[in-house]
């Protein structure tokens, strides 16, 4: 059997999208209260009493571009809130370079950090179209993923330190397309984990794994 | 603007619906004719072995092997006629997706100078056979 990681894209991709939206937050916050406070100093020394709305102005015009940061912190934290309530999983498979029409034996093996109502664990095998494209100046990548096979465990609760097993076979179907690899589009393979948890940020990791071009005999 | 016909014909493939089909790391063969039906100055006629991807991303190509069947000028009424073959590589398959298609296909040029080419196209799939 053989260790595979995770696909290293995800966490890449939420972890920019981390650190872009604390320098927003932050950079909101600062703007915001030298606004507050270059308002609050202009009002003193006009030598005024009582209430002024126009203090108001800088914190109202402000409040939206913190909710936009905060919002974007909460996306981007999700995978990693997961995280405190499962182990990292430790995963093998038979092979991580399986032929066309070959069986795949994976294990899975995961612990709970703390008492967890799971709604639904389910593993499936996916083949992903990825196509990058560029309209003008910017580039997109469109994705498009085929459910080869899934398998699906039903709601139950797990306790602290409960270790979720599984192990199952995938076949890598006999009219299947290997792996494919060019400068703008791919045919990918994963497994994909996902751990629907109640009131808790699901649990989504991606492994890769290569489906060679040839056909077993 | 010049004018040349290509006809390319591909033999001993597998007939998958309108293609033919060819194993990977086969071979594919067939015959090839180009006919100058009036003079054409080129700087030569070209046979290709060819993929490119099709779909939602921008192309993807790569020119595995090429046949040179003239150089220089053509006259009018020239006529070549030859057999060619092609070693085909292991990978890519062919493969109809969502986003991502990938195309095989025998492409003659007849290469024009500050002229869009004359280019035809004949498609194969390469793949192997499936149980």
């Amino acid at each position: 059997m053989q260790k595979i990681q995770q696909s290293s894209r995800n966490n890449l991709g939420h972890g920019c999208l981390l650190a872009f939206a604390l320098i927003w937050t932050l950079s909101s916050c600062v703007m915001g209260a030298l606004w507050a406070g270059g308002a609050l100093l202009a009002w003193t020394a006009s030598e005024r009493s009582g209430f002024e709305w126009f203090m108001l102005f800088p914190v109202i015009f402000i409040l939206p571009f913190i909710g936009v940061g905060v919002f974007l912190i909460v996306i981007a934290a999700r995978p990693f809130l997961a995280g405190a309530r499962l182990s990292k999983p430790d995963i093998t498979v038979s092979t991580t370079t399986p032929r066309i029409g070959d069986d795949v034996t994976f294990t899975y093996s995961q612990v709970f950090k703390r008492a967890t109502e799971v709604e639904q664990i389910q593993f499936k095998l996916l083949l992903r179209e990825s196509a990058r494209y560029r309209r003008g100046t910017d580039t997109y990548t469109a994705t498009h993923d085929h459910v080869v096979q899934q398998f699906t465990y039903p709601a139950r609760r797990y306790e602290e330190s409960e270790r979720l097993n599984v192990r199952r076979d995938w076949l890598i179907p006999a009219d299947a397309m290997h792996t494919f690899r060019a400068t703008n589009n791919q045919l990918l393979w994963f497994i994909q984990a996902q751990i629907k948890m109640k009131g808790w940020a699901d649990f989504i990791e991606e492994y890769a794994i290569e489906v060679a071009p040839e056909v077993r005999a | 603007m010049a004018n040349a016909e290509f006809q390319i014909t591909l033999r001993e493939g597998e007939p998958a619906g309108a293609l033919m089909r060819y194993a990977p790391n086969g071979v594919v063969r067939g015959e090839v004719r180009l006919t100058a039906h009036e003079p054409v100055n080129c700087r030569g006629a070209y046979l290709r072995l060819m993929w490119h991807t099709e779909g939602r991303g921008d192309r993807d190509e790569a020119k595995l092997d090429e046949i040179v069947l003239a150089t220089g000028a053509m006259p009018a009424g020239a006529h070549i006629q030859r057999a060619f073959e092609f070693r085909l590589p292991q990978m890519p398959w062919s493969f109809a997706g969502e986003y991502v298609n990938i195309i095989w296909e025998i492409v003659g040029v007849v290469d024009l100078p500050l002229a869009v080419d004359i280019v035809a196209r004949e498609p194969f799939i390469l793949a192997p056979r499936r149980a």
